[in-house]
């Protein structure tokens, strides 16, 4: 995976180029918003990592210059405005996601490969299938081993997001703003009780676990074998 | 179905049913008809009343003179002049009519035909129709015990001068009504254009237009509210700009070391040697998000403070959905607490607003009922129209000497201990709820904590 990095901060985009170059990722990082946009322009890119307070253009702006002159790589608002507010002005801008410092490496891992996955344009057929388990998308159904798990229509909700983003980690983050709409974290304990409920139904009846928490992140749907 | 109103959207420009400049020109019309039609009907009167008084002066002379004639040449001669008199007509235009007759009527001279019904004994005077028709004034008198006399004169000239006079009259009145009504519009629609422009550049404004205002170089008084409303709107886009500005920094400058921070924790954790506890390490990351909490809600209350009565922004809000959403995110969380989240929500509620600040504003009452109420207890969501919105528990309640000082910021109360509360999810809370046009209050309640936000103006109203 090849990103672009455009971030003032030299200590933070060292962070972030040495975590993700630990994951076999190639970062080039740019200092500043034009020679970001100019590098975007000229080269390609898997996504784009972006700062959103830069001495010389606002990130927002940025991100509708990439639009309009073409550059079609997702962009991921990496910024230390991180209100809901600043959420919403950010995706109302044209970012495919937002995440605020500071933030734990392995949810920008995992966002990061979220918006890769969906530009590459993924799509999913009316039956996903993975290790064990079944989503009938259309009839709203969950199997496991062909044993049909009686879900909510949240429970399904949940399900199928995992489903379709099965292997990998998915935040709290990702599910607040994908399946309850909401920016931001109301601090209480509401996603782990909903993973909960559900992990227990996808695995009640089962010997190996469904579901497995990434401490501090969130959740990654097992194969069940 | 709405009881009261939460905040809602101007009427686009141009829309509105009534108009001041319209309502001022309808009555300066209306006084203008009121008092030419009282002008009209004092200058009639007057004519009017100045030609009975002319009819009667010439009358009477007549009258007077006939009577002389009477007393110096007899019946004779009077009949005799009468006669010859008949045949003249006035330089005034008016006819001499005249009868002489006995008192049972019969006519003995004088070209009226037949005795008008006016008491020649008391010398009875006023308007008559005569015999052949002809409208007259006329004076009635007893020269003798059987010879009375009635001298009339015909009106038709002054009747129809003074008919000339009343289309003349109304011809102008209609020509001021017109030309009132014709410059009370022109003038209406210049007023109208210009306090247009006014609340235009107000909306401009709130939608974060350039504001431009021509007006400001007139020299009146719309000149000087254009300058006025010109150097407001300034002043509020710099306010809210250096608000916003300052907040973004603040957030930047505290967020950026914390951040470094955060990463250097990581990264010490990661080289940490074998058998090392990371607790530490853990606990001061969980400090860091802390701070960072608490800092993104003092700035959600500053920005929600700063922008009540603002509507940019705000959008039609189902207001059901998103606390039936919440309820689906809560309710497995209830559960497992042993609580029971009941929940009536009207359909169709709607409002306008910002939905994850509503989002924000619901959940944090029910984070706070579900952190406080034990196992066994209830909370209740309901939302009806209104907008009404009330999370009721049976919780331990608020101590009462923290009621009247639950919404400000870092009030927290013995219940919170050990709970990792700043005290300010009801200080947000409410700033939410004034941003929506609505206010939060405590209510009484029997056990347990009661929230109510709904509209300013429904409180007090039920």
């Amino acid at each position: 995976m090849k990103l672009l990095y455009i971030e003032d901060n030299a200590e933070a985009a060292a962070d972030v180029t040495a975590m993700l170059a630990r994951q076999g990722t190639q970062v080039v990082w740019e200092m500043r918003g034009a020679d970001g946009l100019r590098r975007a322009a000229l080269e390609p890119f898997d996504a784009i990592i972006l700062d959103r307070m830069l001495p010389d253009i606002d990130g927002l702006e940025i991100v509708q210059r990439l639009r309009s002159s073409g550059v079609d790589a997702p962009v991921l608002m990496l910024s230390a405005l991180g209100r809901a507010s600043n959420r919403v002005e950010g995706l109302e801008a044209g970012v495919d996601d937002y995440l605020a410092k500071p933030y734990e490496p392995e949810e920008l891992t995992a966002r990061l490969k979220a918006l890769v996955r969906r530009a590459e344009g993924r799509t999913h057929s009316a039956i996903i299938i993975y290790g064990q388990f079944e989503c009938h998308v259309k009839a709203r159904t969950a199997f496991r081993r062909n044993v049909h798990i009686a879900l909510s229509p949240k429970e399904f909700e949940l399900f199928r997001y995992f489903m379709e983003n099965a292997g990998e980690t998915v935040t709290r983050d990702m599910l607040l703003r994908d399946v309850w709409k909401m920016n931001f974290d109301p601090q209480t304990n509401v996603v782990d009780v909903n993973i909960g409920r559900l992990r227990r139904k996808l695995e009640s009846g089962f010997d190996t676990p469904a579901l497995e928490t990434i401490w501090g992140t969130g959740y990654r749907l097992t194969r069940g074998d | 179905m709405v009881a009261g109103t939460s905040l809602t959207l101007p009427p686009p420009p141009g829309t509105h049913r009534r108009s001041i400049f319209a309502a001022l020109v309808n009555r300066a019309l209306l006084f203008t008809l009121l008092a030419l039609a009282l002008l009209f009907g004092v200058t009639m009167w007057e004519s009017w009343q100045a030609v009975e008084r002319s009819l009667a002066t010439t009358v009477d002379t007549d009258i007077a003179g006939l009577a002389d004639i009477y007393a110096s040449g007899g019946e004779e001669e009077l009949l005799a002049r009468l006669d010859d008199r008949s045949l003249l007509v006035g330089l005034d235009g008016r006819q001499a009519r005249y009868i002489a007759a006995r008192s049972d009527g019969t006519a003995l001279a004088g070209n009226i035909k037949e005795w008008p019904g006016l008491d020649a004994a008391t010398s009875e005077q006023g308007f008559v129709k005569l015999a052949d028709g002809a409208p007259a004034y006329a004076r009635a008198t007893r020269l003798a015990p059987d010879l009375n006399l009635l001298v009339a004169r015909t009106y038709e000239r002054d009747w129809h001068a003074l008919v000339r006079l009343m289309a003349m009259f109304g011809a102008g009145a209609a020509g001021v009504v017109l030309a009132s009504w014709a410059l009370g519009r022109r003038a209406a629609g210049t007023l109208r254009r210009r306090i247009g422009t006014i609340s235009k550049a107000f909306r401009a404004a709130e939608e974060g237009g350039e504001v431009e205002l021509p007006d400001s170089e007139f020299d009146d008084e719309i000149g000087e509210l254009a300058q006025l409303s010109t150097r407001s709107i300034a002043r509020s886009a710099t306010l809210a700009n250096t608000h916003r500005h300052m907040s973004d920094h603040i957030a930047h400058e505290i967020r950026t070391p914390l951040t470094h921070l955060d990463a250097r924790l990581v990264n010490a954790m990661r080289t940490l040697p074998e058998g090392c506890d990371p607790g530490v390490l853990e606990q001061c990351r969980s400090d860091i998000r802390s701070v960072v909490t608490m800092l993104d809600s003092l700035l959600d209350i500053a920005s929600s403070e700063a922008r009540v009565g603002d509507i940019t922004g705000l959008a039609d809000v189902d207001l059901s959905a998103l606390a039936s959403n919440l309820v689906d995110l809560y309710e497995g969380s209830a559960e497992e607490e042993g609580i029971a989240l009941r929940h009536f929500i009207e359909p169709g509620v709607h409002l306008l607003g910002e939905p994850m600040q509503l989002t924000r504003l619901i959940s944090n009452l029910l984070d706070n009922a579900l952190k406080y109420v034990p196992r066994g207890g209830q909370v209740t969501l309901t939302v009806r129209h209104g907008p009404v919105i009330e999370v009721r528990d049976d919780g331990p309640g608020i101590e009462p000497a923290l009621r009247p000082l639950v919404f400000e910021r870092f009030r927290t109360g013995q219940a919170t201990v050990g709970k990792n509360s700043h005290g300010l999810g009801l200080a947000l809370a409410r700033a939410i709820a004034l941003r929506h046009g609505m206010t939060i209050g405590l209510v009484a309640s029997a056990k347990g904590a009661h929230f109510v936000i709904k509209p300013h103006a429904m409180w007090g109203s039920e």
